[in-house]
C-alpha cells in the first residue's frame, strides 16, 4: 500500500512540474529567471528572446535588458476592441498598399474606428500591410496630442554633443471614437502636424507645419525661418532626411510615420521578444474635463548618459523593463529608389499592434539604425481610455557610426478633442503667429 | 567719471532687470500655470577687416574693427487666456544689449567721433555704437479663432517680413537694416530695426484646395536705414568704408516722422503645391537720397538724409515641382519712387534756398526667380542631403536719363545671381554654409563677387563658435552698388553660449 502511495505521488509530482514547464516555457521566460538582467555574460541562453540588434548590443556592453513580467494586462480598452470586432470582414488593402472599403474599392471616406483588420491570417499576402494599418489605427485613435520632444546627440561614452527642445502638436482626421469625428476636411487630409522649436536660441521660432493627404499626394510641408521671419514652403518628399543631422528622420517618428503606401510590406513571421517597459505597472491618472489624457514620464527613465557609472552606451535604457511579448516580424522595403534607407524591420505586437522597435538597413543590406521605442503605461481611471501603444521614450542608434539620439517624448497629452485641437490650428496663419 | 558711473549704474539697471524678470517668470509660471519660455545667448566677436580686401593681398592689412559682446534673450509668456473665440495668446519680448570694446581698447583711433553728435535720434554718437540697450521686440498676440476663420491682432514693437527674395529688396521693405555695426549680408534677424506697428492678419476658413490670408500693416514708427557716426571724422567702422566723401559737411537725417507706412498683402495656398501673395505697400523709403544744402557761399555745408515716399506694388509665389523634387520661387515689385544716386547733383532752388539733389526718383522694377533643391551629394555630406539654392535678380530703372547713365554705381539694368550651399557634418555639430553673389560686368572687365563662408561648430549643447567670411572681389570700375566695397573684406569670429 505505501509502495502504491509513493509511485502516485511521484507521477503527480512530475506531472506537476510538467505544467509547470509548459505555462512558464510558453512565456519563453523560465519561471526561474524572471528579474534575470541579461547582459553581455549570459546573453547567449536568452538569444531566442533577443532581435539581433539587441544581441549585437548586449554582446558589446552597450546595454542590458533587466526583465520581468507586467503586472497588468496590457491591452486596447474595450471600447475599442468592441469596435475592432465590428470592423471585421470591410475592409482591404489595394494593389498599392492603401486601405479601402471592399463595398467601394475605395479609401473608407467616413470615419473608421477600432482596428480596420481585427484579425489577422498569416498566410494573408496582405498580412503585413494590413497589420501596419492595425498600427496606424491604434495611433489615430489619439485624436489629438500634444508633445514636449526633448532630443539628445549623443556620442557612445560622452554626454549630450547637442540638445533640441520642440512642442508638436499631431491631429488625426481618421480613426476617431465616434462622436469625435472630424465633419469637416475639405482638404482630404489624413493627419496635420505641426513642430515648434523652444531650444536653443539658435534654433528657436524655426518651426514646421505638414499636412498629409488621403492619397499618394506628397506631404505638403511649410517650414517658418526665424532667421529671415518667412514661411517657406519645403519639399515633403525627403522623409529619410535626418532631423537637424541626428540619427531620427520625418518617418521614424513614434517608430513609422511615413505613408504605409509608401512601402513594400511583407510578413516575415512572428516570435517571442523582449521589449521596453518604463515598469511593471501602469500608472492611472484622471481624465480631463475634455476628456483628454494628461501624463509624464519626464526625469523618470535615465540613458546611458544622465546614469553615474553606467559603463555601457550613453544612448541605452537603464532602468527600463524588458518583458517578454509575442510579436510580428515585418519587413517594409520603401519604393522610393532616393530613400536613404533599404530594408526596415519592424517589431510589433500581436495584440495591441504596437511597434516596439525596428531595425534598418542601408542599401548594401548592412544594419544601420536600431531604433527601440519606450511605450507609454498609463490608464484613466475609469479605465475608459489608456495611452498603450503611445511612444514615450526613444532610443535611435546608429549602428555603423556608433552615434545614437536620446528622445523624451513623456511629456504629453492626448485624447484631445476637436474643440481643444481643430485643423484650423494647423494653418499658415497659425504658423505664422506660433513663431516669432 | 560721471559718465563711467552712469554705464556701471546702468549696466546694474540691466542685470537686475533681468533678474527680476527672470525671477517673476518663474514664479508666475509656478503659481499660475501660465508657461513662459526664456531662452537667450550671449556672444562675443572680434571682427578682422582687410583693408585693401583679400583681392590685394589676404589678410595683408588688417584691421581690428569690432569686439562686440552681445546678451540676447526672449521671453515668451502664454496666459492662456480666451472669451469664446477670442483671447490673448502671447506676450513676447525680445531684448538686447550689446558692447562693443573696440572703442575703448582703441579709443584714440576713435576718439574723434563725438559722444553725443546732437541731431535726430537717427544721428548717432559714438555712445549709440559702444553701447546697446534695446527692448527690440514688444508684442502681444489678440487671436480670433471661430465660425469666421482665423486672426491674430499684434500692435507692439516687431518684425515683419514679406517676399521671398534675400540679399536685395524686393517686397521686404518693411523694417530697416541696421548697418551701424555690421556689413549687409548678415544674419537678417539680428540687421533688421523692430518697428512700433499694428499688425493684422486674417485667414478665411480653408476651403477645398485654397487657402487665402490676408495680412495688414498699419507703421507710425518711421526709421531709416540706421548708419554708424556720420560725423566729420567718418572715422566708425562701418561708416568710413562708405562716407568718406562727406568727411567736410554736416551730415544729419531728415527723416519724415509725421508720416505713416501701411500695407496689405493677400495670400492664396492653391491646391498642394502653389502658394501666391500679392502686396501693396505705401513706403517711406529707408535708404538714404542725400541732398547738400546749408549753402555758405556757393558751397554747401550740410549733406542731409532725405526719405520720400513712394508706393510699391508687387507679387511672389512659390511653388513645389514634385517631378524635380524642388521649390521654385518667384517675386516682383515696383516702386513707383525710388530715389537713385546721380554722380553731378541736379541744383534746386527752393523756399529754403538752394539745394543740390544727389539724387532722382525714378520707377524701379525688380524681379526675383530661385530654385531650392536637397541633393544628396556624397562627397559633401555622406549621410544627409545638402540644401542648394540658387537665385536670380533683375533690377531695371525706369526712364533712365543720361544723368543717371554718368554715375559710376548706377546700371540701367542690373542682374545679380547668387548660389548658395548649407550641409549638415558630424550629426549637425559641424554646420557648414557657403554663398556666391555675382554681379555681371557693366562697365568694367570682370564682375563684382561676394564670396561668404560661415561655419558653425557646436561645441557643446549650450556653447558654440562660428566664422564667416565675407569678401568683395572683382573691378572696381564695374557699374555696381557693390563695386565700391571691392576694397572691403572682413573675417568674423564669434563665441556664444545659449540657452
Amino acid at each position: 500500500m505505501k509502495i502504491k502511495r509513493t509511485k502516485v505521488s511521484v507521477w503527480l509530482r512530475g506531472l506537476l512540474f510538467l505544467v509547470v514547464m509548459l505555462f512558464w516555457g510558453s512565456n519563453g521566460l523560465p519561471a526561474a529567471t524572471m528579474g534575470t538582467t541579461i547582459d553581455k555574460h549570459n546573453y547567449k541562453e536568452y538569444e531566442s528572446l533577443l532581435s539581433p540588434a539587441m544581441i549585437l548590443s548586449v554582446q558589446n556592453g552597450d546595454w542590458t535588458y533587466p526583465t520581468g513580467n507586467l503586472k497588468y494586462s496590457y491591452k486596447h480598452s474595450n471600447p475599442f476592441l468592441r469596435a475592432s470586432e465590428k470592423n471585421a470582414g470591410k475592409f482591404d488593402t489595394n494593389s498599392t498598399g492603401w486601405l479601402i472599403d471592399k463595398s467601394t474599392g475605395k479609401y473608407p471616406a467616413y470615419n473608421v474606428y477600432g482596428f480596420p483588420f481585427p484579425q489577422i491570417d498569416p498566410k494573408d499576402p496582405k498580412a503585413a500591410t494590413k497589420i501596419i494599418w492595425n498600427f496606424a489605427f491604434q495611433h489615430y485613435r489619439f485624436m489629438g496630442e500634444a508633445r514636449e520632444n526633448v532630443l539628445n546627440w549623443l556620442r557612445k561614452h560622452s554626454g549630450s554633443d547637442r540638445v533640441v527642445v520642440t512642442d508638436s502638436l499631431l491631429l488625426f482626421y481618421q480613426g476617431r471614437p465616434p462622436g469625435q469625428e472630424i465633419k469637416n476636411n475639405p482638404q482630404k487630409l489624413l493627419m496635420s502636424d505641426l513642430s515648434l522649436t523652444k531650444a536653443p536660441m539658435d534654433a528657436r521660432g524655426s518651426n514646421t507645419m505638414g499636412w498629409e493627404y488621403l492619397d499618394d499626394t506628397d506631404t505638403t510641408v511649410f517650414s517658418y525661418l526665424a532667421p529671415i521671419r518667412r514661411i517657406r514652403r519645403n519639399s515633403g518628399a525627403t522623409r529619410s532626411d535626418p532631423y537637424m543631422g541626428c540619427d531620427m528622420w520625418a518617418d521614424s517618428k513614434n517608430g513609422f510615420a511615413g505613408k504605409i503606401a509608401s512601402f513594400d510590406w511583407k510578413l516575415l513571421g512572428e516570435r517571442e521578444l523582449l521589449v521596453a517597459f518604463p515598469s511593471l505597472e501602469k500608472k492611472t491618472v484622471p481624465l480631463a474635463p475634455d476628456g483628454s489624457m494628461t501624463f509624464s514620464y519626464q526625469g523618470e527613465i535615465k540613458f546611458g548618459y544622465q546614469t553615474p557609472g553606467w559603463k555601457g552606451a550613453s544612448w541605452a535604457y537603464t532602468n527600463v523593463v524588458w518583458v517578454p511579448r509575442r510579436v510580428w516580424i515585418i519587413e517594409g522595403m520603401p519604393k522610393d529608389p532616393y530613400y536613404t534607407f533599404g530594408k526596415h524591420i519592424f517589431y510589433v505586437d500581436k495584440e495591441t499592434y504596437t511597434m516596439f522597435s525596428k531595425e534598418v538597413y542601408n542599401k548594401a543590406g548592412q544594419m544601420w539604425v536600431w531604433f527601440v521605442e519606450l511605450q507609454g503605461a498609463v490608464e484613466s481611471s475609469d479605465e475608459s481610455k489608456n495611452c498603450f501603444g503611445g511612444f514615450i521614450y526613444g532610443s535611435v542608434v546608429d549602428l555603423i557610426k556608433s552615434h545614437g539620439t536620446a528622445i523624451d517624448s513623456s511629456k504629453a497629452t492626448i485624447f484631445l478633442p476637436v474643440t481643444s485641437l481643430s485643423p484650423d490650428f494647423f494653418t499658415t496663419v497659425n504658423l505664422l503667429k506660433l513663431s516669432k | 567719471m560721471r559718465s563711467i558711473r552712469g554705464k556701471v549704474s546702468g549696466v546694474r539697471v540691466f542685470i537686475i532687470v533681468t533678474l527680476m524678470v527672470m525671477f517673476a517668470a518663474e514664479v508666475g509660471a509656478e503659481e499660475t500655470g501660465v508657461k513662459v519660455d526664456f531662452h537667450g545667448y550671449f556672444e562675443s566677436n572680434v571682427i578682422l577687416r582687410d583693408q585693401n580686401g583679400f583681392q590685394y593681398g589676404f589678410m595683408d592689412h588688417l584691421n581690428l574693427v569690432q569686439q562686440r559682446n552681445t546678451l540676447k534673450f526672449d521671453i515668451d509668456v502664454f496666459p492662456e487666456i480666451h472669451w469664446g473665440s477670442f483671447g490673448i495668446e502671447k506676450v513676447h519680448l525680445t531684448y538686447r544689449g550689446a558692447y562693443d570694446s573696440i572703442f575703448d581698447f582703441r579709443a584714440n583711433k576713435y576718439s574723434n567721433i563725438p559722444d553725443n553728435r546732437g541731431g535726430t535720434r537717427f544721428d548717432y554718437g559714438l555712445k549709440d555704437i559702444r553701447f546697446e540697450n534695446d527692448l527690440r521686440e514688444a508684442f502681444i498676440d489678440f487671436t480670433y479663432n471661430g465660425f469666421f476663420g482665423d486672426a491674430f491682432f499684434r500692435p507692439g514693437r516687431q518684425i515683419v517680413s514679406w517676399g521671398e527674395a534675400s540679399g536685395r529688396v524686393l517686397l521686404d521693405v518693411i523694417n530697416p537694416p541696421d548697418n551701424s555695426f555690421s556689413m549687409f549680408f548678415q544674419n537678417p534677424d539680428d540687421l533688421k530695426i523692430p518697428l512700433w506697428m499694428g499688425r493684422l492678419n486674417y485667414s478665411i476658413p480653408p476651403q477645398p484646395g485654397l487657402n487665402v490670408n490676408f495680412d495688414l500693416l498699419w507703421i507710425p514708427d518711421i526709421r531709416p536705414t540706421q548708419f554708424a557716426p556720420m560725423d566729420h571724422s567718418m572715422e566708425a567702422p562701418y561708416t568710413s568704408i562708405l562716407f568718406q566723401g562727406f568727411k567736410p559737411f554736416n551730415v544729419w537725417q531728415e527723416v519724415p516722422t509725421n508720416k505713416q507706412e501701411y500695407g496689405a498683402k493677400i495670400t492664396a495656398n492653391i491646391g498642394d503645391k502653389l502658394s501666391v501673395s500679392a502686396v501693396y505697400f505705401r513706403d517711406v523709403v529707408s535708404d538714404p537720397a542725400f541732398v547738400m544744402k546749408d549753402f555758405v557761399g556757393r558751397t554747401p555745408t550740410t549733406v542731409a538724409i532725405t526719405h520720400p515716399t513712394q508706393n510699391i506694388y508687387g507679387g511672389y509665389f512659390d511653388f513645389f515641382i514634385q517631378p524635380l523634387n524642388a521649390i521654385l520661387r518667384g517675386e516682383y515689385s515696383h516702386f513707383t519712387n525710388f530715389p537713385v544716386s546721380i554722380a553731378v547733383p541736379d541744383l534746386v532752388i527752393g523756399p529754403g534756398g538752394p539745394k543740390l539733389l544727389m539724387f532722382r526718383t525714378k520707377p524701379v522694377d525688380k524681379w526675383m526667380l530661385a530654385i531650392d533643391k536637397d541633393y544628396l551629394v556624397k562627397w559633401l555630406a555622406p549621410h544627409q542631403n545638402s540644401n542648394f539654392s540658387f537665385q536670380w535678380i533683375h533690377e531695371s530703372i525706369g526712364d533712365f536719363d543720361s544723368k543717371l547713365d554718368s554715375s559710376k554705381t548706377v546700371a540701367e539694368d542690373m542682374d545679380l545671381f547668387t548660389a548658395s550651399m548649407k550641409l549638415v557634418w558630424f550629426q549637425g555639430r559641424v554646420i557648414p554654409y557657403f554663398q556666391i553673389t555675382y554681379v555681371p560686368p557693366d562697365g568694367g572687365t570682370v564682375g563684382t563677387f561676394l564670396a561668404m563662408p560661415v561655419i558653425t561648430y557646436n561645441i557643446s549643447p549650450s556653447l558654440y563658435v562660428k566664422f564667416t567670411s565675407m569678401s568683395w572681389w572683382g573691378d572696381k570700375d564695374n557699374r555696381s552698388p557693390y563695386s565700391s566695397l571691392i576694397g572691403t573684406s572682413e573675417a568674423t569670429f564669434k563665441i556664444g553660449y545659449q540657452w
